[in-house]
């Protein structure tokens, strides 16, 4: 049974008439989720609601004062006639009131992360105030919860942009006051402290160091089918659903249909800037219109042309528009190139200021990534969009971006629909997972903007001035390691549990972890807003489960002993452990423990002097501080011990740069041996 | 539950918005979520709640300059609104039988273990909510899904205290009956 939260007005109405049965019962039922209450409205009938109500708002405001419209004529002329008297009054030096903004009205502090979830960790925080601000008693007024380093940057003096020293920290509940020391120019002070809460993306997945050493050599015979298209303007060619057509823009904008198996088609003899392929066959962008089957759009600048269900969607220069006109999204700068996603729910595009932006259509929000050398491209199902960086490949995911790779000499890039990246450049093609690694040479040659086809293993290329494809025999992705199986395995289980689906994760269980499980009701209530793996090591997960609602947050960490079974992976035990006065202090987010470290990253700037309040019981290591990454580095002398158990130990020694100390901590952790990576399967369980 | 803004927020914002209507668009990101579910879980269906909602928040901006602050919060007033647009959307559309179904469903339902059973429980509770009188349902939801304080229900259900305390008795004693003491 869930627990029940008290409302003193609900038990009064049951404790008047002794009916504590139905006291009960009502307190439950107040603590209950409600059905409808994890229901998620379309986001895009939330912003087209939007919309037309502020049109309908600025229509109204344009037709003139409420007041007046309200007012019957006589009423009018009365009303005219009281004004004429208060300017009169006013000429006189006399003061009756104001009604303006900006004189003694109530300071409104807004931020358009406000309540938002999935926050880009490469993000400032703007905050805007509705009056103009001393900005010297605003900065003194701000502060950041987990402890952040910051600098503060002024548009005039109402926009205030945060700007974190160091990447924010993932899966972090963060909170911005502006405390009442905040005055505006005219020295009102705001009258109670504005508080703007917004929540993280999670942990971008684990990759390998960025490698930069030279690729392994190409495998023989990798690339071969070799034929040339025709010749290439300035628009990457783009591929018919079924892999069997090029659609190329020439040198003078010449839209032109090429089937491998031979034969072409001149669809547009001049002029086009775009093309895309929807259900109905190709659309492009030519002469201020966009034109898709018997559709003609009326677009001013298009960059780019997608569908979302089948609809098409044009992106311009200042934004994302539907084909009824209607505003999908407006960009936070101008763009000079953009992207549709496969799907159509979102945006890359490049800005004037050289920065790549993604923005989520379903919402609007426009995230800032930051600088780009060109567009790159999207993984085949939406969730991952890989681009340049001078030589740099990175790789977004959940709203973060990971540098994955350093290729010289980069020239384009594309996902092969085994979900690997294909990599174009100067004296060659590389091919690689995503997460960076497995980088191989699989051929010599210029490459530039390859473009994989929907199916298959054909690619397209430019070279020489003409548009070739070719087909790659890719090497089958390895299957993930011993550790990214467990890891995938638990993620399943929370997952499952984070959606509802109680008995597929109680399908993941062994009989004795099933026991355990009955006495984690928490883990069960629906109550999670987000989990994060602490700690991981062959065999074991440290889990830790984030609950609760508005501004209170507990967490628990669960560690899960995995064993394996006939079928694959199964938890064989479970157990919890409460976290006191959760983001009381620093808290840790995940410990990395190798045969001579162990690193212990935090949500908190730390004070470097403190950070002897971490250390691993019994045993003499040297601790540093790694700032960028907010970790706490415990170098060990002679290393740990292949097998033996370890206690991470945090205590209240340990502060932030705000001088809030850290609630005590114990971790338990196994040496690793050495040279291994990979999850040592215990003993399956009995029964 | 989503927890109401503070009182001074919501005047200042308020107040805002009738001189300066584009401001409506900060109390539209603060309440829409609300009002939407309160409104989907009257409707249970996702375009009859997209059109009420729509009305709802239409109303509520050519209604505002009229708006008078009178001690409750602004959602109670567009809770008011969202339960009058739910109510003529029931006069004028919903067949009789879906109440009935919704019931046998209510009874129906398996017997799962432990949070799924709970689960379900729940779902049958809410169900057997909306075969109450309109008022006991209307009381119940805005207590129990909305958190609203009787005070508030009071005023968006334009009843004294006393009404909405008898409604919400009544509304449970008659729900407890109905699916027994299983919880």
């Amino acid at each position: 049974m869930m627990s029940a939260r008290p409302d003193p007005e609900l038990d009064a109405i049951f404790e008047e008439v002794g009916d504590l049965e139905g006291r009960e019962f009502a307190r439950w039922l107040h603590a209950a989720p409600h059905p409808a209450a994890g229901v998620e409205p379309d986001p895009r009938f939330r912003y087209e609601l939007r919309r037309k109500l502020l049109q309908e708002a600025s229509r109204r405001s344009s037709a003139g004062p409420w007041y007046r419209r309200l007012l019957p004529s006589p009423m009018r002329l009365a009303a005219s006639a009281a004004l004429v008297g208060l300017l009169l009054l006013a000429l006189a030096g006399i003061a009756v009131f104001s009604n303006r903004e900006g004189s003694n009205q109530q300071v409104l502090v807004q931020s358009p992360l406000a309540n938002s979830k999935l926050v880009a960790l490469a993000q400032p925080i703007t905050l805007t105030f509705s009056q103009p601000m001393d900005t010297a008693s605003v900065e003194e007024a701000v502060s950041i919860e987990p402890a952040t380093k910051v600098t503060y940057r002024w548009q005039g003096d109402t926009q205030l942009q945060i700007v974190p020293e160091n990447q924010l920290a993932p899966n972090v509940r963060y909170q911005v006051t502006v405390k009442p020391g905040a005055k505006t120019t005219n020295g009102v002070p705001l009258q109670k402290p504005a508080v703007i809460a917004f929540w993280t993306a999670p942990t971008p997945p684990p990759t390998a160091a960025p490698p930069t050493v030279a690729p392994t050599q190409t495998p023989a015979g990798a690339l071969s089918g070799l034929q040339r298209v025709g010749p290439a303007g300035q628009v990457p060619p783009v591929w018919s659903p079924d892999g069997g057509t090029v659609y190329v823009v020439g040198p003078g904008g010449q839209l032109t249909a090429y089937t491998l198996s031979g034969g072409s088609q001149v669809i547009v003899s001049s002029g086009v800037s775009a093309v895309a392929v929807g259900p109905q066959g190709p659309a492009y962008a030519a002469n201020g219109e966009v034109v898709y089957g018997e559709e003609k759009l009326q677009v001013a600048q298009p960059l780019a042309i997608g569908f979302q269900g089948g609809s098409l969607e044009v992106a311009t220069t200042q934004g994302v528009e539907a084909a009824d006109g209607s505003q999908l999204a407006s960009f936070s700068e101008t763009a000079q190139d953009a992207q549709l996603s496969p799907d159509g729910e979102w945006v890359a595009y490049l800005g004037a200021s050289g920065n790549l932006h993604l923005v989520d259509l379903r919402s609007g929000q426009d995230s800032q990534l930051g600088p780009a050398s060109a567009l790159g491209a999207w993984s085949p199902d939406s969730s991952r969009y890989a681009y340049p960086d001078g030589s740099a490949v990175e790789v977004v995911s959940q709203g973060t971006a990971a540098q994955v790779a350093t290729v010289p000499q980069l020239t384009g890039i594309t996902w092969t629909s085994q979900g690997q990246l294909l990599l174009a450049t100067q004296t060659g093609l590389d091919l690689m997972e995503a997460d960076g690694s497995g980088l191989m040479v699989v051929a010599q040659g210029s490459f530039q903007t390859p473009i994989w086809a929907p199916s298959g293993q054909q690619f397209a290329f430019g070279r020489s001035g003409a548009i070739w494809v070719a087909t790659l025999k890719a090497p089958a992705s390895p299957s993930p390691s011993p550790a990214a199986a467990q890891n995938q395995f638990v993620s399943q289980f929370f997952s499952d549990l984070e959606n509802g689906q109680v008995s597929e994760a109680r399908a993941l269980l062994g009989s004795q972890a099933q026991q355990a499980l009955s006495g984690l009701g928490q883990l069960l209530s629906g109550a999670m807003l987000r989990y994060y793996v602490v700690l991981s090591q062959p065999g074991t997960e440290v889990v830790r489960v984030v609950s609760g609602q508005g501004s209170s947050e507990t967490a628990t960490d669960y560690t899960l002993n995995l064993v394996h079974s006939s079928g694959g992976w199964l938890i064989g035990g479970i157990s919890a452990h409460q976290l006191t006065d959760f983001g009381s202090g620093p808290e840790v987010l995940h410990v990395a423990v190798s045969q001579s470290q162990v690193r212990v990253s935090y949500d908190s700037d730390l004070n470097p002097t403190t950070v002897s309040g971490v250390t691993v019981q019994g045993i003499q290591a040297q601790a540093s501080y790694d700032a960028a990454t907010r970790t706490v580095i415990l170098t060990i002398p002679g290393g740990l011990t292949p097998g033996q158990t370890y206690t991470l130990a945090v205590t209240g020694a340990l502060q932030d740069i705000s001088g809030r100390s850290a609630e005590p901590y114990q971790l338990a952790f196994v040496g690793p041996s050495s040279g291994a990576g990979s999850p040592t399967p215990s003993p399956s369980p009995t029964g | 539950m989503s927890s109401l803004p503070s009182r001074w927020d919501e005047q200042a914002v308020v107040e805002r918005a009738k001189r300066d209507p584009a401001a409506f668009g900060e109390l539209y990101d603060r309440y829409f979520l609300q009002i939407y579910r309160f409104v989907y879980s009257k409707m249970r269906d996702q375009t009859a709640a997209e059109d009420v909602t729509s009305e709802v928040f239409m109303k509520a901006l050519k209604n505002i300059g009229r708006y008078q602050d009178t001690g409750k919060p602004f959602s109670a007033w567009l809770y008011q609104i969202a339960m009058n647009s739910v109510f003529d959307r029931y006069r004028s559309a919903r067949p009789v039988e879906d109440i009935d179904d919704r019931r046998d469903l209510a009874v129906d339902g398996p017997g799962l273990e432990e949070m799924a059973a709970q689960r379900d429980e729940l779902r049958r509770i809410w169900a057997v909510v909306e075969t109450l009188p309109k008022p006991q349902q209307v009381a119940m939801v805005l207590k129990f899904q909305e958190d609203m304080k009787i005070e508030d229900i009071a005023a968006v259900m334009g009843k004294s205290a006393g009404a909405v305390k008898l409604l919400i008795h009544r509304g449970v004693t008659r729900v407890r009956q109905t699916v027994g003491s299983t919880v």
